[in-house]
């Protein structure tokens, strides 16, 4: 899967995010780049330090909220 | 509120939207001096059992995004507790209508196959929670305002 060590970043760091649950996290690699209010405003910081290289911006939650389709979607599998 | 009301297209609430960079991956390729994909328009399918838009991957591909997260998703076929990790990726949206389009910067969306069914997009109720959406069935058609 892609961004697997921003993930990994992130799971590691979860627990000093909870405190900020609700906001988004930009990570670039192994460092939390930064906590936003909105994802767009995440979005906009994560393209402005990290430029065209891979970040990850995920919602901070101590449960992930889970999506629901009613369809079966077939997932594409990036390699 | 402006609103576009349409036959059914094979039996569904069918809906021509562009898709494009979000505005602020848009930035980025400036910055980097790199062209910016036009949007590309594509007919999504309205389902109000999604609950959040997904986009096939040709179009993500032809856009050229990379995937910015990750989001667990349940459909009939998970098991219970066992959600699949679905990459996500920025885009911007545009509702089209005649005289005022809504345009949306910044959508988190995640890729599945969907071209084999006549659409390349299902619009979400992340896209729907800001929209009045009427479904009649007796005449086959549906207006949508935003």
């Amino acid at each position: 899967m892609a961004l697997e060590k921003e993930l990994e970043t992130f799971k590691r760091e979860l627990p000093n995010l909870l405190p900020m649950e609700g906001r988004f996290a930009v990570i670039c690699g192994d460092k939390i780049t930064g906590v936003y209010v909105s994802y767009e405003d995440a979005l906009k910081v994560g393209y402005e330090k990290c430029g065209l290289n891979p970040f990850l911006v995920k919602k901070i939650q101590a449960v992930e909220q889970v999506q629901y389709f009613s369809r079966d979607l077939d997932f594409a599998c990036r390699t | 509120m402006p609103h576009l009301t349409l036959p059914f297209s094979a039996g569904a609430p069918v809906i021509d939207l562009l898709v494009g960079v979000s505005g602020p991956r848009a930035e980025a390729l400036k910055k980097a001096n790199q062209a910016i994909p036009n949007p590309i328009p594509v007919r999504a399918l309205i389902d109000t059992g999604a609950s959040c838009t997904s986009i096939d991957p040709t179009v993500l591909k032809s856009l050229g995004v990379p995937s910015t997260g990750t989001i667990p998703c349940h459909t009939p076929s998970t098991k219970s507790g066992q959600p699949h990790m679905a990459n996500q990726f920025d885009v911007s949206l545009v509702l089209i209508h005649p005289l005022l389009t809504r345009a949306f910067h910044a959508l988190p969306v995640i890729e599945s196959e969907l071209c084999h069914q006549g659409i390349h997009a299902i619009l979400g109720r992340d896209i729907l929670s800001f929209c009045l959406l009427t479904y009649d069935g007796q005449s086959q058609s549906f207006s949508l305002a935003f």
